[in-house]
């Protein structure tokens, strides 16, 4: 049976009157890649913080195993810990980096020997044991930052935006490199980061973070395609958001008028009466260009910009009502030749219009 | 205007620099009396300095009190600079202000304030009354030195070796101290110059048993006029050399281990 | 499943565990905080206490002072020499400090290196040394006889002008400290915009670099301000009778004439003279060690 790595309760961190993390409850199975993903200030650093025991929580329980470790030291918790910057010990060699927790777990140097090659073998920097960390780039700091948590075989691996400060390309390789180890390893992974694309390639479960609460649990693929709110929407991926107006409600499918007194069917959780203002929100690869209102949910707009991003063609367009609303259209020969200026129809499939209360009655950011 | 600019400049450094290297040639004068340029070369003034016990001892007493001042200090700075570090509990700040005051206090203020209360305790005059005071003036300089070793070590160091398993004295023993030992080193070094040359208070407490070196030096010059004190003055300006000397490679390996 | 209470007990356990972490810190300040405290501030609460008792509380000792002709005539000169000794520290500092902080590398750790070595001799040397080179048959005086230009010595020391030399002499490396570390955080692209966009070399230093300097002007100024006020060794040597400065006439009340009560009212004033100097400094400069390593 699989049951839960990491359990938290109530997990909650005030600072005098400031609410860090509030109420926070998460249960990670055993083996998952779960991401806390959220802006700064979200509360998703703190939160990784009161698991891995440097900061002690206000309120709230952390089971790790089915074992109470709210009141244990860091030291005694037994997790492995991946920071942004590293954290290698400058004054030691790659080797004694990681060698160090199996010296402070008073583990045979014969072992030891043994057990540190193998881990900087699984990060493939065999043979780089001699060097000091600064005589490693950003990439193999980081290889060994990993080799060094791993090597203790830690119950599970925290991660705290640890990709943070390499550029694009290595990110990207280094991100393919952390699912294979966690692949291979099976090792239960806290990741967090406040990158949205990071978070949909890497995990298996996304725990979207805001104002030091959860806002959406759920896959990448749940998160992106049914956001529970607006926020979840805006951050993850990018998003048009349309005002509306229920006039038929039909199970899970509801007739929409948009303020360009347009009628069109959108998807969305039940229990949204009709006559209730709604927005509507659409992914802007969802929606694409039609000659002519061959059927229903057609939108009519105004090119108002067009950018050349290489691989797509982005199009700002405006609606009647004056809202914007942006499309993303592939770069091949079936995507038409507009210009700006040029008056266009939009079409988007009613299962991509997703209707959620309107943003007035959502909790709002402080200000 | 540019070449004017550059021999005010010179003319300021050669201002700054030139009384150091006023006294040392008068130390090897052959003369009775300060003369300059001094005429002929002697080590007579050594000879002096190293024949008389009021004169090599008080240097002898002088490197004591620094010793002892530079561990007590460095020790009593060290800790308070780890827990000042990371602020922000109750009473951090104000405990700061009170680290910082004795560098700002004149020293005529604390020199007659210490004298009136060392006649009570009969601790004039003594080895351990020095280092005493000598620390408090000291404690300032390590907790700076230190704070800014601890300033520029990675925040995440301590938590990432909590992480892996170690408790708090061997996250302190094995990667806080290795990392900062420039700093305390630094400071150590500052802590020891400063015992070794303080005079106004010496004036006051050091009395007819324990005279420091700067205090032997300060009787002399309002009695002597030969240039014994000179040969002490160079003997002086030779430790804060070799200090000075010692604080800069420092400064230049930890630079370079930076890079 | 813990109830309510059990979580009331958990939260009162993670208050302790915070409250452990605070009382670590705390123990590890507290050695250095207390021995300061006891060393250094009950002596001077202990002068404070006696410049009011004697043996009643009394405020005659302050009444004395603000009498008495020479407690005024001494203050005056402790504000002339201060002010004076800052203003040449300020002249005599900046260029140098520009220069330091434009030159290359190699040159300004050349230039810094002198002002540390400066800085690093023991302040009796130095203000003995200025004792051989100010004297009536000192090396100056010595020199220009020789010469010539004068026939007969300079009086050079024991008055205003010798305090002065040794003054800024010695001081004038905690002006050059503050001034470069200023300095050097000004970006230089800023006189390079000044140019281009059409003032001269001159203009530029005047309207962009000098004001970006201030504070490190006004930091230096109020530190060299503030040691000079206290400063007992350098016009105890090279000042005259009637350049009596605030220190000395400490050192006098109380080496000379044992008077404990007025000597002590003295400390006192001249402690909050400082204090509040201290304090407008730490509105404009967060306190630096003067030294190479920082």
């Amino acid at each position: 049976m699989v049951g839960a790595s990491v359990r938290v309760k109530g997990l909650t961190k005030r600072y005098g009157d400031v609410v860090a993390v509030e109420c926070v409850s998460l249960s990670v199975e055993r083996g998952a890649f779960v991401t806390l993903l959220g802006p700064s200030g979200s509360g998703k650093t703190t939160t990784l913080m009161m698991l891995a025991g440097f900061v002690v929580p206000t309120a709230g329980e952390i089971h790790i195993d089915d074992r109470l470790v709210t009141l244990d030291p860091p030291y005694k918790r037994d997790l492995g810990m991946v920071f942004q910057n590293y954290a290698l010990f400058p004054h030691m060699t790659a080797f004694d980096n990681v060698a160090f927790p199996l010296r402070m777990r008073k583990v045979p140097r014969r072992e030891i020997a043994e057990r540190v090659e193998r881990g900087l073998e699984l990060v493939r920097l065999p043979g780089l044991g001699h060097r000091f960390p600064k005589q490693l780039s950003g990439g193999q700091q980081q290889r060994v930052a990993l080799a060094r948590t791993l090597v203790f075989n830690p119950r599970v691996l925290l991660m705290d935006e640890p990709l943070g400060a390499l550029d694009k390309k290595l990110r990207q390789q280094m991100q393919l490199e952390i699912r294979h180890l966690h692949e291979q390893l099976g090792i239960t992974v806290i990741y967090v980061t406040h990158d949205q694309e990071e978070a949909l390639v890497m995990s298996d479960e996304i725990v979207v973070m805001r104002n030091g609460r959860i806002e959406q649990i759920g896959t990448p693929r749940a998160v992106y395609d049914e956001p529970r709110n607006n926020f979840v929407a805006d951050f993850i991926g990018e998003t048009n958001v349309l005002d509306g107006t229920i006039i038929k409600a039909e199970h899970s499918r509801y007739r929409v008028r948009t303020s360009a007194q347009v009628e069109v069917w959108c998807a969305g959780e039940g229990g949204l009466d009709p006559g209730r203002p709604v927005t509507m929100i659409i992914r802007p690869e969802r929606a694409r260009f039609v000659q002519s209102a061959e059927s229903d949910n057609c939108l009519p707009a105004r090119v108002e910009e067009v950018v050349f991003v290489g691989e797509l063609i982005r199009y700002l367009l405006r609606l009647p009502s004056g809202e914007a609303i942006v499309l993303k259209c592939p770069n091949d020969s079936r995507t038409p030749d507009h210009a700006a200026g040029d008056r266009v129809l939009v079409r988007i499939d009613p299962e991509d219009i997703r209707v959620l209360p309107p943003l007035h009655s959502q909790p709002k950011e402080d200000t | 205007m540019r070449y004017l600019y550059h021999s005010v400049c010179g003319l300021v450094l050669m201002y700054l620099i030139l009384p150091v290297f006023v006294v040392i040639p008068l130390s090897f004068s052959a003369s009775p009396y300060l003369e300059f340029p001094p005429r002929g070369f002697s080590l007579q003034w050594y000879q002096q300095f190293f024949g008389l016990r009021t004169w090599y001892g008080s240097m002898i007493f002088s490197a004591e009190v620094a010793f002892l001042t530079m561990v007590l200090a460095t020790i009593l700075g060290t800790a308070a600079a780890l827990g000042l570090a990371r602020a922000g509990f109750r009473g951090a700040e104000a405990l700061q202000t009170v680290l910082i005051a004795p560098m700002i206090i004149p020293h005529i203020i604390i020199a007659i304030a210490i004298y009136g209360w060392y006649a009570q305790l009969h601790l004039i005059g003594t080895l351990w009354g020095l280092v005493l005071i000598y620390s408090v003036l000291a404690v300032p300089f390590v907790v700076i030195t230190v704070t800014g070793a601890l300033q520029g070590l990675d925040p995440n160091l301590e938590p990432a070796a909590m992480a892996l398993g170690a408790n708090r004295v061997q996250t302190f023993f094995r990667v806080v101290l290795p990392n900062i030992r420039p700093g305390i080193l630094a400071g150590a070094i500052l802590t020891f110059a400063l015992a070794f040359d303080e005079i106004v208070i010496a004036i006051f407490i050091s009395g007819t048993t324990g005279t420091t070196l700067p205090k032997r030096m300060w009787e002399g010059i309002r009695t002597e006029i030969n240039p014994t004190i000179a040969a002490a003055s160079t003997i002086l300006i030779t430790v804060s050399f070799v200090l000075f000397a010692l604080l800069e490679t420092l400064r230049r390996g930890l630079a370079r281990g930076k890079r | 499943m813990p109830g309510s209470s059990a979580s009331a007990v958990t939260a009162a356990l993670l208050r302790g565990v915070e409250r452990r972490e605070e009382a670590r810190r705390w123990l590890l300040v507290l050695p250095a905080g207390l021995f300061v405290g006891v060393l250094l501030f009950f002596p001077l609460l202990r002068i404070v206490s006696l410049s009011v008792w004697d043996p009643i509380f009394t405020l005659r000792h302050y009444g004395h002072a603000f009498q008495d002709p020479v407690f005024y005539r001494v203050l005056g000169v402790t504000f002339k020499v201060s002010l004076l000794t800052t203003v040449g520290c300020l002249v005599l500092g900046y260029p140098v400090a520009h220069l330091m902080a434009h030159a290359r590398p190699a040159v300004a750790n050349f230039l810094m290196t002198l002002v540390l070595v400066s800085f690093w001799t023991s302040l009796l040397v130095r203000t003995y040394a200025w004792m051989v080179l100010l004297g009536r048959r000192g090396v100056i005086n010595n020199l220009l006889l020789a010469v010539g230009l004068i026939s007969e010595p300079l009086p050079l020391m024991y008055n205003l002008f010798g305090v002065l030399v040794g003054m800024v002499h010695v001081l004038l490396p905690f002006m050059i400290l503050p001034l470069y570390s200023v300095m050097k955080g000004i970006d230089r692209s800023l006189m390079l915009a000044a140019q281009n966009l059409g003032a001269g070399p001159f203009r530029s230093f005047l309207w962009v670099f000098l004001p970006l300097s201030f504070p490190g002007v006004t930091g230096g100024c109020l530190l060299v301000f503030m040691i000079s006020a206290g400063y007992f060794i350098t016009p105890a040597l090279l000042g005259g009778r009637t350049d009596m400065m605030m220190g000395q006439l400490i050192e006098l009340e109380v080496s000379q004439l044992l008077n404990w009560g007025y000597a002590s009212a003295l400390a006192t004033i001249l402690f909050v003279v400082v204090a509040l100097l201290f304090l407008a400094y730490r509105r404009v400069a967060t306190l630096r060690l003067p030294s190479g390593a920082s």
